[in-house]
C-alpha cells in the first residue's frame, strides 16, 4: 500500500469553524429581531449567509494542492472521553462545502413570496441547518460527526412540517424516522469503532489505524452502509424522498436535494471506504446492482409522474444512483466523476426545485396538464428552464454532461476489456466482476436515454403546445429577484460545462492519493478469481 | 464522628430544610404560601451548595464507610445527591405558581418533597440492607402522600392508591429479599454479604432473595411485566409530583439497584446462579424496552405517553445496570455507574421540562393534557414549546441535545463490558429508540405543525418560567459542551472502584 493519502496540515486560522458557525451566529442575532420585521429578518438571513458564501471563498483561495487534509483544526471536546473538536478539508469535502455555502443564500432569496408566516423561525430553520450541514462535511472526528449529521434532521423537518404542503405532517416524519433509522445503527458502529481505539478516541485517524478483520468490516460496513444508502438514497431505500420532496417548501427542496442527499454519498466516501475496504470489495456488484435499478426505476417512475415536483424528486433517485455507480467502480475518473456530479445535481436538480417553485407562486399548482404553451407567454422563464433541464439530461456543453460522462468512462474502465481471461470457467466468466460490470455500465448509458424522455416530454408538455388553460395567458415572467437566484446557477452550469477543469483540479490530488492507496484492497475483495488468476500468470512467466 | 457528621451535610439541609417548612407552614397564618416554596427553593441550591463544598474537600475522607459502615458519601455519591438536589429544586420551582392554580395550597406539599428528596439521598447512599430499606421508606411514603395530594380529585386518589398498595408489594418483596439474604449469609452490608457468597454453591435461600430483590427492583424501576401501576399513577399524580416520580424515584432506585447487584451480589457471588440471571435481566430488559415502546405509541394523553417512555428508558437503564453487574469487581465498574449516573441526569432533565411543559398547561384546575391540549403552543408560549420540543429530542436521545450523550455513554460502557450479548442489546435498544422516535416527534407535530383546537389556560409565574428557561439551557450545554459533566463522573468512577476493590478484600 502507498502512504496513506490522509496527512494533515494544520490552519493557521480557524477558518472552516468561521464558516461553520457563522450561520449559527446569524440565528442568534435573528432572535433579537422582533418577528413582525420581515424584511429585516430576511434580510439578516439573506447577508449572514452570503457573508458565510464570502467566508468560504477564502477557503477556495486558501486551499492549497496538497495530498491529505488541510486547515486543520484540532481542539479538546469531551477530553476525558477521547472525543475532540477535529475540523479539516481535502478535494472530497471542499467543493462540497462551497456548494453548501452558494445554494443556502439562494434558498433563502427564492423563498421570499414562497414563506408568508413565521419567517423568522423559517430563517432561522434554515441556517442552523446549514450549520449541520457544513460541520458533517469538515467534521474529522467521528462523534462530532455524528452530532452534525444528526443534528441536520431537526431543522429540516420542521421546514418540512411548518411550511410544508397538505401531507407534510406525514412525508416529515417519514423522513425522520428513515434517516434515523439508519443512523442509530450507525451510531453503534461509531461505538464499536471507539472502543477499538487505544488511547479511546474517536478521531477519524486514530480510527483509520484500527486493524479490522473481514467479518468486523462487513457488519460495520453495513451499519455505515445502511445510513449512507438511505440519505442518498439508494433503491429500495428511496421512498422517503419523493414525499419529503413534494411536501417540502421550495427552499427545503432545493436544500434537500442540493446538499443533503450528497451527505450519503459523501460518507461513503469519506468513511465507509476507508475503513472497511475489503467490505466495500464485498459489496461492490450488490451496490452497483442497486445503483443501475435506481438509475431505470427513478427514470421509468419520473416518466409516470403528474406532478412536477415529484418527477424531478424522481429524477433524483435516478441521478443519485450514477453517483453510487461511478464510486464503486474505483477507478480514478469514476470518483472523480461522482464527485463532479454531485455538485452537478446539487446546482441543476436545486435550479428545477426552483423553477418548480416559480410555476407554484404562479398558479398554485404542480399539475403537468393544468400547463402547456408556456414558452409563447414567459419566453426568459422558458429558457432558462430549458437550460436547466438540457443540464439535467447531461447535454454536452452543460455540466451534466461532463459528470456523467466522468462516471460512465470510469465505469466502462472496469468492464471487459480486449484481454479475456481465457483461463476462467464460463460459468465463473459470466460473474466475474468485468462483465458484471460491462453490463452494469451499458444498462446506465441507456438510462441516460431515459432520463432524456421523462425530462423533455416534462418540458414539451408544460412549455410547448397550445395554451389550453387561459389562466395560463396572463402568467408573468421572471421578476429581478427571481433571476438574481437563477442566473447564477445557469451561469454555474455552463462554466462547469465548458471549463470542467477548475473543479477536477481540486479534487486530483485527493482521488488520486485515495484510488493509490485503497484500490489494490478493494479489487483484491471483489474479483479475487482475477487477482489469483493474474499472480498464478505472473508465476508462470516468472519460472 | 466528626468527620461523618460533616460528610452528610447535603443530607442533613434538606432533613432540617423539610422540618422548617413544616413548622413555618403551622406557624405563620399566611394563607398564600408561594413563599414557603421560594425558601424550599433557596434551601435546595444552599443543599447544592454544599455539595459543591464537599466535593473540593481533600481533608474529609470521603471515600471511606461512615457511621459504621451502613452508607458511603464519596464524590460519586455526591455527584447523585447533586442531581437529586437539582430535581427536588426543580419539582419546587414548578410547584410555586401551579399549587395556587390546581387549588392546592398546603405547605405539606414542599416538607414533603423535602422528605421525598431526602429519601432518595439515603438510598443513593445505602451499603446497608437497612439503610437501603430506610432510605426506601422514607422516599416512598413521602411519595404515597404526595401522589394523593389533590385531595378532591377521584384522579388523584386512585393514583395514591395504586401507588401505595403496589408499592407496599414492592416493598414488602425488598424485604423478604433481604431477609433471605441474610438468612444465607447472616451478613447485612452488601459487601459482607457478597463476601460470604463468594466461592459458595448458591442455596435455595440465595435463588430465592435474588429473584425477590429482582422482582423488588423491577417494581420501582417500571420494569415489564411489573409496570402496571406506572401509566396511572403518572396521570394521575400532579404533574410535579409525577416529575419527581418519573426523574427522582427513577435516579435514585436506578443506583440503588446498581449497588446491590455490583456489591452485594457481584456475578463472584451467585456462582453457578450467574447465567441465570443474567439471561432473566436480559429478557427483562428486552421486553420492557420493547413492550414500553409499543405501548405508548397509541397514546394521547402527555402523562400517559411519558409513563410509558419512562417503562422504555428503564429497559434501556436495566441494560446499564447489566452492564455495571456484569463487570463487577473490576476498575471499569466505575466508569459503567458513571454513565448510568449521566443517563439518569439527562433523563431527569428532559422528564423535568416535559412535567413542566405539563404543569404550564394546568390552569385553573384543569387535569387531562392530552395532544390536542398541545396544539398551536407553539404560537401562545414560544418557550414552553421550545422546552418540550427540546425534551421530546432529548429523550429521544437527538443530537445536539444531552440525551445524545446519555445514550452515547450508556452504550458504549455496555458494549464495553464485553460479552458475547450486549451488542445484541445495544442494537434492539437503539432500533427501539427508532420506535420511540415516532411518539416522541408527534408531540412536536401538535406543538409546532397544528393550529388550537380548544383554549387551554396556562399558568404563568416567574418561578416556572426559570424552571422552563434554565431546564432548556441545561438541556442543550449538557448536549453541546458536555465535558464537564464527563469530567465530574470520570473523577467520581476513580475512587469508586477503589471503594468496590476494598471493602471486597478482608
Amino acid at each position: 500500500m502507498s502512504a496513506s493519502p490522509f496527512a494533515e496540515t494544520m490552519a493557521s486560522f480557524p477558518l472552516l469553524s468561521l464558516v461553520t458557525f457563522l450561520p449559527v451566529a446569524g440565528a442568534l442575532l435573528l432572535l433579537l429581531v422582533p418577528g413582525t420585521n420581515e424584511r429585516a429578518i430576511r434580510g439578516t438571513g439573506l447577508f449572514i449567509s452570503l457573508v458565510a458564501f464570502i467566508a468560504s471563498v477564502f477557503v477556495w483561495r486558501r486551499f492549497a494542492d496538497v495530498t491529505g487534509f488541510q486547515l486543520v483544526e484540532r481542539h479538546a471536546w469531551i477530553p476525558s472521553l477521547g472525543i475532540g473538536y477535529t475540523l479539516g478539508i481535502d478535494g472530497i469535502s471542499f467543493l462540497l462545502v462551497m456548494l453548501t455555502t452558494f445554494i443556502t443564500p439562494i434558498a433563502l432569496l427564492s423563498s421570499t413570496h414562497a414563506i408568508e408566516h413565521r419567517v423568522k423561525e423559517f430563517t432561522i430553520s434554515v441556517l442552523l441547518l446549514e450549520t449541520a450541514m457544513l460541520g458533517a462535511l469538515v467534521s474529522l472526528d467521528l462523534v462530532l460527526f455524528y452530532v452534525f449529521w444528526e443534528a441536520m434532521l431537526i431543522p429540516m423537518y420542521l421546514l418540512i412540517g411548518v411550511w410544508g404542503g397538505k401531507e407534510r405532517i406525514y412525508a416529515t416524519t417519514k423522513f425522520f424516522l428513515y434517516t434515523m433509522l439508519g443512523s442509530v445503527l450507525m451510531l453503534v458502529g461509531v461505538l464499536y469503532l471507539y472502543l477499538r481505539t487505544n488511547p479511546a478516541s474517536a478521531a477519524f485517524a486514530d480510527v483509520l489505524e484500527i486493524p479490522l478483520t473481514r467479518t468486523e468490516q462487513l457488519w460495520l460496513f453495513a451499519a455505515f452502509g445502511l445510513a449512507f444508502a438511505i440519505k442518498v438514497p439508494l433503491f429500495p431505500f428511496h421512498t422517503w424522498l419523493p414525499d419529503a420532496h413534494t411536501e417540502a417548501p421550495t427552499a427545503g427542496s432545493v436544500i434537500l436535494a442540493g446538499v443533503l442527499l450528497k451527505m450519503g454519498t459523501y460518507g461513503f466516501l469519506r468513511f465507509a471506504f476507508p475503513l472497511f475496504p475489503e467490505a466495500v470489495g464485498v459489496y461492490s456488484v450488490p451496490m452497483m446492482a442497486l445503483a443501475v435499478i435506481g438509475i431505470i426505476y427513478g427514470a421509468m417512475t419520473a416518466y409516470a409522474q403528474t406532478d412536477v415536483k415529484k418527477l424531478v424528486a424522481y429524477s433524483s433517485v435516478s441521478h443519485m444512483g450514477y453517483i453510487v455507480l461511478g464510486m464503486f467502480a474505483l477507478t480514478k475518473a469514476g470518483i472523480e466523476g461522482a464527485m463532479l456530479q454531485m455538485l452537478n445535481h446539487g446546482i441543476s436538480t436545486g435550479a428545477l426545485f426552483l423553477c418548480v417553485g416559480v410555476l407554484y407562486e404562479r398558479r398554485h399548482t404542480r399539475e403537468i396538464s393544468e400547463y402547456g404553451g408556456l414558452a409563447k407567454v414567459v419566453p426568459v422563464f422558458a429558457t432558462i428552464f430549458m437550460i436547466v433541464t438540457f443540464s439535467s439530461i447531461g447535454l454536452p456543453g452543460t455540466n451534466g454532461f461532463v459528470g456523467e460522462f466522468l462516471i460512465l468512462t470510469g465505469t466502462f474502465e472496469e468492464a471487459l476489456s480486449s484481454h479475456l481471461d481465457a483461463t476462467l470457467a464460463w460459468k465463473d466468466f459470466l460473474l466475474s466482476w468485468r462483465v458484471v460490470t460491462t453490463v452494469f455500465a451499458t444498462i446506465a448509458t441507456l438510462g441516460v436515454v431515459l432520463g432524456a424522455v421523462y425530462m423533455l416530454s416534462m418540458f414539451r408538455r408544460v412549455m410547448f403546445g397550445e395554451i389550453k388553460n387561459p389562466k395560463n395567458l396572463t402568467l408573468k415572467d421572471l421578476s429581478p429577484r427571481e433571476l438574481l437566484y437563477l442566473v447564477p446557477m445557469v451561469v454555474l452550469i455552463f462554466l462547469i460545462g465548458f471549463f470542467p477543469n477548475v473543479l477536477l483540479n481540486k479534487m486530483h490530488r485527493s482521488v488520486d492519493a485515495f484510488v493509490d492507496h485503497y484500490r489494490p484492497a478493494i479489487v483484491k475483495a471483489r474479483s479475487p478469481e482475477t487477482v489469483a488468476a493474474r499472480e498464478g500468470a505472473r508465476a508462470v512467466e516468472a519460472r | 464522628m466528626l468527620n461523618d457528621l460533616l460528610t452528610v451535610l447535603p443530607l442533613t439541609i434538606v432533613a432540617l430544610l423539610g422540618c422548617f417548612v413544616l413548622l413555618l407552614d403551622v406557624l405563620s397564618g399566611q394563607t398564600d404560601r408561594r413563599y414557603l416554596g421560594r425558601i424550599t427553593a433557596a434551601g435546595f441550591a444552599l443543599a447544592l451548595g454544599s455539595v459543591y463544598l464537599l466535593w473540593g474537600k481533600t481533608s474529609l475522607q470521603l471515600e471511606s464507610p461512615i457511621f459504621g459502615g451502613i452508607m458511603v458519601l464519596g464524590r460519586f455519591e455526591l455527584l447523585a445527591c447533586a442531581v437529586l438536589l437539582l430535581i427536588g429544586l426543580f419539582v419546587t420551582l414548578m410547584s410555586i405558581d401551579w399549587a395556587p392554580e390546581q387549588g392546592v395550597s398546603i405547605g405539606e406539599l414542599y416538607a414533603l418533597v423535602c422528605f421525598a428528596v431526602l429519601g432518595m439521598m439515603l438510598l443513593v447512599t445505602a451499603t446497608h440492607m437497612i439503610s437501603l430499606f430506610l432510605g426506601l421508606e422514607v422516599m416512598s411514603v413521602a411519595i404515597y402522600v404526595l401522589a394523593a395530594f389533590k385531595r378532591n380529585s377521584p384522579y388523584a386518589a386512585e393514583a395514591g392508591m395504586k401507588y401505595f398498595v403496589l408499592g407496599a408489594f414492592g416493598t414488602g418483596l425488598l424485604l423478604y429479599g433481604m431477609a433471605y439474604a441474610y438468612g444465607a449469609t447472616g451478613k447485612l452490608a452488601f459487601a459482607d454479604v457478597a463476601q460470604a457468597l463468594a466461592g459458595k454453591e448458591p442455596t435455595g435461600y440465595v435463588k430465592l432473595a435474588v429473584l425477590m430483590l429482582v422482582a423488588a427492583f423491577g417494581f420501582k424501576l417500571a420494569l415489564v411485566p411489573f409496570h402496571m401501576w406506572t401509566p396511572d399513577v403518572y396521570e394521575g399524580a400532579p404533574a410535579p409530583v409525577t416529575a419527581l416520580m418519573a426523574a427522582g424515584v427513577k435516579t435514585a432506585a436506578v443506583i440503588a439497584a446498581g449497588r446491590v447487584f455490583v456489591t452485594a451480589l457481584p456475578p463472584s457471588a451467585l456462582g453457578s446462579l450467574e447465567p441465570t440471571v443474567f439471561k432473566i435481566l436480559g429478557v427483562l430488559a428486552v421486553i420492557t424496552m420493547t413492550a414500553g415502546n409499543l405501548m405508548a405509541l397509541p397514546q394521547r394523553n402527555l402523562k400517559r405517553m411519558l409513563a410509558y417512555s419512562a417503562v422504555a428508558h428503564a429497559g434501556y437503564l436495566l441494560i446499564g445496570l447489566m452492564a455495571a453487574h456484569h463487570v463487577a469487581g473490576q476498575p471499569q465498574v466505575g466508569d459503567v455507574m458513571g454513565a448510568l449516573l449521566v443517563y439518569l441526569f439527562v433523563y431527569a432533565l428532559a422528564n423535568l421540562a416535559a412535567f413542566a411543559v405539563v404543569s404550564l398547561l394546568g390552569g385553573q384546575s384543569q387535569e387531562d393534557v392530552s395532544l390536542d391540549h398541545l396544539s398551536g403552543l407553539s404560537g401562545r408560549h414560544p418557550l414552553g414549546a421550545a422546552v418540550l420540543a427540546l425534551a421530546m429530542l432529548s429523550l429521544a436521545g437527538v443530537p445536539p441535545t444531552a440525551g445524545f450523550f446519555g445514550k452515547l455513554t450508556l452504550f458504549k460502557e455496555a458494549l464495553r463490558a464485553d460479552e458475547g450479548k450486549f451488542p445484541w442489546l445495544v442494537v434492539l435498544a437503539v432500533l427501539n429508540s427508532v420506535v420511540s422516535v415516532f411518539y416522541y416527534l408527534r408531540v412536536l407535530v401538535h406543538t409546532y405543525f397544528r393550529d388550537a383546537l380548544r383554549p387551554v389556560l396556562l399558568v404563568r409565574g416567574t418561578a416556572l418560567t426559570l424552571a422552563l428557561g434554565l431546564l432548556a439551557f441545561l438541556t442543550l450545554q449538557v448536549g453541546l459542551f458536555p465535558s464537564r459533566w464527563f469530567e465530574a463522573t470520570a473523577q467520581a468512577a476513580r475512587p469508586a472502584t477503589t471503594q468496590v476493590s476494598t471493602s471486597a478484600a478482608p
